[in-house]
């Protein structure tokens, strides 16, 4: 395997591929050893991370408790008698 | 027992009994109320249409929210389509020869206060968020939304925008750039 030295761009994008899926042992080694000598990729790769968190928690439906109201349940049961 | 039970449909009581679980389940996915009753209608009236396929085998609840899915998939669908070109991207990293690929230093992440996010109240946090997705480009938006919906691989993706798999990642991670950038101007610098 050869050791290579990557650049942020892509770092960053091992980063956040890695917060999709399990990375390569090739791909893995790369990172580690840029996050090793780059602190701007270390923040990058904390607040990735924590991104990813909150948009989990966006798209659950769990966070969300709105109710139609009974105009908009009025309006979508006058559109199906139609 | 009845083994083969097979599950009628009422469609008199839709509204009434899933249409507050589809709506948010569909607002969950869009981030917006008016979008997201525009396409409960559209669920509502398709399954009513289509009640004669129903076949029975999946409750009515299930058979429901796999319409609202298809709506919601259209729509990401047809916004990606109807763009042509793609938005300038203004790449956060140097391309020239000698520093190629390193953050430029007015895009290099700055430390952010993380405890600090995490004690404060998450709502102010997720809306910074969701706001910053509404400013990504139309046709990430469609792929990033695409991608975090129940989980999506990419297979799916590339199927429904007809995109190639490598362009998901760059998309993907395009979107994450912009996002953190945002991010970092609407929370920190204000």
């Amino acid at each position: 395997m050869m050791m290579m030295m990557i650049t942020c761009k892509e770092a960053s994008f091992l980063i956040d591929k890695s917060q999709y899926t399990d990375l390569s042992f090739k791909e893995k080694f790369n990172l580690k050893l840029h996050l090793f000598t780059c602190k701007f990729c270390r923040l990058y790769n904390v607040e990735s991370k924590l991104i990813n968190e909150k948009i989990q928690k966006i798209y659950k439906i769990k966070e969300y408790n709105y109710k139609l109201s009974d105009e908009q349940k009025q309006r979508i049961i006058e559109k199906l008698k139609n | 027992m009845d083994d083969n039970k097979i599950n009628k449909l009422n469609p008199e009581l839709w509204v009434n009994n899933y249409g507050d679980y589809l709506y948010n389940y569909a607002i969950s996915k869009l981030l917006s109320k008016d979008l997201a009753e525009d396409l409960l209608q559209e669920t509502f009236l398709a399954a009513f249409k289509s009640k004669e396929k129903f076949k029975g085998k999946s409750s009515e609840k299930t058979w429901l929210i796999s319409i609202l899915k298809i709506k919601i998939a259209d729509y990401y669908r047809k916004k990606y389509k109807n763009i042509e070109q793609e938005q300038n991207y203004d790449s956060p990293f140097i391309e020239d020869k000698f520093m190629h690929g390193r953050w430029k230093e007015e895009s290099a992440p700055n430390e952010w206060n993380i405890s600090n996010i995490n004690l404060s109240d998450d709502n102010d946090f997720l809306a910074v968020l969701k706001k910053c997705i509404s400013f990504l480009p139309d046709k990430w938006k469609a792929v990033f939304v695409l991608k975090h919906i129940d989980e999506a691989n990419n297979n799916e993706i590339c199927n429904e925008l007809n995109v190639s798999e490598s362009n998901i990642w760059t998309i993907l991670h395009r979107s994450r750039l912009k996002l953190r950038q945002c991010i970092e101007n609407l929370w920190y610098k204000n």
